[in-house]
């Protein structure tokens, strides 16, 4: 994850040097996330891939601006998701569209088995947790697990209150926690 | 209820978001619930463990098909870092049938023939590495040795792709601003059509369009020797907030004239401010992205705005390429600049796209 201040360096270098290498290291970083962000609104990664492709040109034309966003990951998030609304309104001809009807996908994490206390078995029961949790509640889950996001940046983003997030997050946690445990508690077959 | 709670306290802790007294809390709730504290540390442990996949590979290929996209759109972006391939020198009558004899033939003779391959690939010239910009548009890269360079609009920095610690040297065709990794036992080398250049470790601008009168070098800390090229002399040490200036010309300049001439082709001047600050210097005032100019004809002043604009200006009337102007462009479009230069000089204006006509 960067840091704050990277991202920042990286905005000054586009802005007063047209800074190519910067500009691909913010894309390369914001890629995956944004575009499973993407997806989890457009259904469909050839349209995800475009969305976070416009964002991009957006940042590009306006990097004379780039100094004026306070908080270029949330801008960046926010984008995503205003573009990717835009083409399903677009495409459905709907007026709204709530974040309950999002679908998230969360890829199998890696991880270094040694390292955990816990078996494969266990692994295998918490994915499944997570893939079944509902779709709010899984989209928050991820934006904090896996893209390293702040209560206050998803508040921003999703146009939720931090409140919510701390609702959701023990929805998830709760859940996740029930089926580990059931797993846990299965008898050890010898 | 309070189940509840220690889920969202949980959550607050793996996310980085608790508070000293969140933490307090969650201790003395987990206290009365024994039953939690199993699968609490096990969620703990996976989420510690477990990390997002990476997908890096993804990415680069993604920006690749986004920089062609947006060149498709008629962005102007992605002209760095184009390589261009070396020289290459045939292989000779008699050597290439001695190549092809060998290969003919299995064994020990093989391993020969590779080997002659390999000294034969020696002698030709390596690749080249370019990087070049538009006008309007400007760079930044850095070079293998960690030496950053920055590089203004409509410029072109050259170097060889085996480009190490042996052998620093660059060639440059109009303008950047170096930072050199300081190397004492190998000097890095700027090779401009006027004039090389050798540093062992500083930060300096030279500035040598080969459509510009004079090529300059303008040094800001350390120390540089600047080796014009046909001139009577032979090397300029510089001092910080030093630069030298070369004219360009000298060449056409027929032999026996040149003598007196090339003693002033030369120049060592202090570098110039544009405000009362020691940083406000003007050599480098295009790494902020100002266009500063003093006391310049329109027409060098149209030729400094054709690179920062990415324009082309055109004079219809020859006096209006004499008139002169002092100030500062920085924020301001082509158009408020040409609007403000009106302001204070009789001329009219006219633009198409980026062609601009001055009358």
């Amino acid at each position: 994850m960067f840091h704050v201040s990277h991202i920042q360096e990286l905005q000054r270098r586009i802005t007063l040097y047209d800074d190519e290498a910067a500009y691909k290291e913010l894309f390369i970083h914001f890629y995956n996330p944004l575009l499973q962000f993407a997806n989890s609104f457009v259904r469909s990664n050839q349209v995800a891939e475009e969305v976070v492709s416009d964002v991009f040109i957006n940042i590009w034309e306006m990097r004379r601006r780039l100094p004026e966003i306070a908080h270029l990951k949330v801008y960046l998030y926010v984008s995503t998701k205003n573009l990717s609304l835009k083409y399903l309104l677009k495409q459905q001809k709907k007026a709204a569209i709530s974040i309950d009807e999002v679908v998230v996908d969360i890829e199998s994490p890696d991880y270094n088995p040694e390292e955990l206390i816990v078996n494969a078995e266990l692994i295998a029961s918490y994915e499944k947790a997570v893939s079944s949790l509902p779709p709010r509640c899984k989209l928050i889950f991820k934006l904090i697990k896996e893209d390293g996001l702040k209560y206050k940046e998803i508040a921003e983003i999703l146009n939720i209150s931090v409140k919510t997030i701390d609702s959701q997050l023990s929805i998830a946690l709760a859940k996740i926690a029930r089926a580990i445990n059931t797993t846990l508690k299965k008898p050890v077959r010898l | 209820m309070t189940t509840r709670r220690i889920w969202e306290l949980i959550g607050r802790k793996l996310s980085g978001e608790a508070s000293a007294a969140e933490l307090q809390e969650l201790e003395q709730l987990l206290q009365s619930h024994p039953e939690l504290h199993s699968p609490a540390n096990t969620l703990t442990d996976i989420w510690q463990k477990t990390l997002p996949p990476q997908q890096e590979d993804n990415a680069a290929a993604a920006h690749e098909r986004h920089i062609l996209r947006m060149q498709e759109k008629g962005i102007p972006i992605g002209d760095m870092n184009k390589e261009v391939p070396g020289k290459l020198v045939a292989i000779k009558g008699p050597l290439r049938r001695y190549l092809w004899a060998a290969a003919a033939v299995a064994g020990i003779i093989v391993t020969i023939s590779l080997w002659r391959a390999v000294t034969v690939r020696k002698a030709v010239p390596a690749a080249l590495s370019e990087v070049a910009t538009r006008n309007g548009s400007r760079t930044s890269l850095v070079l293998p040795d960690g030496t950053r360079v920055w590089l203004n609009g409509g410029s072109k920095l050259i170097y060889d792709k085996q480009f190490s610690n042996g052998n620093r040297a660059v060639t440059l065709i109009g303008e950047a601003f170096f930072d050199v990794v300081k190397q004492a036992s190998h000097p890095f080398v700027i090779h401009t059509a006027t004039m090389d250049i050798r540093v062992l470790g500083t930060r300096f601008n030279v500035r040598s369009y080969p459509d510009d009168k004079t090529t300059e070098a303008a040094l800001i800390s350390g120390s540089i020797e600047a080796i014009p090229k046909n001139r009577t002399v032979a090397s300029v040490i510089l001092k910080p907030n030093e630069k030298i200036v070369v004219l360009n010309e000298v060449a056409a300049i027929p032999t026996a004239a040149r003598n007196a001439n090339t003693a002033t082709a030369v120049i060592i001047q202090p570098v110039s401010h544009y405000a009362a600050k020691e940083n406000a210097i003007t050599e480098t005032s295009w790494l902020d992205h100002k266009l500063v100019f003093k006391d310049e004809s329109f027409a060098e002043l149209a030729q400094h705005m054709e690179r920062f604009y990415g324009v082309t200006i055109h004079f219809t009337d020859k006096q209006k390429e004499e008139l002169r102007f002092t100030g500062i462009f920085a924020h301001e479009t082509v158009q408020q600049a040409l609007n403000a230069l009106k302001m204070t000089a009789a001329f009219h204006y006219s633009m198409h796209d980026n062609d601009i006509t001055i009358n």
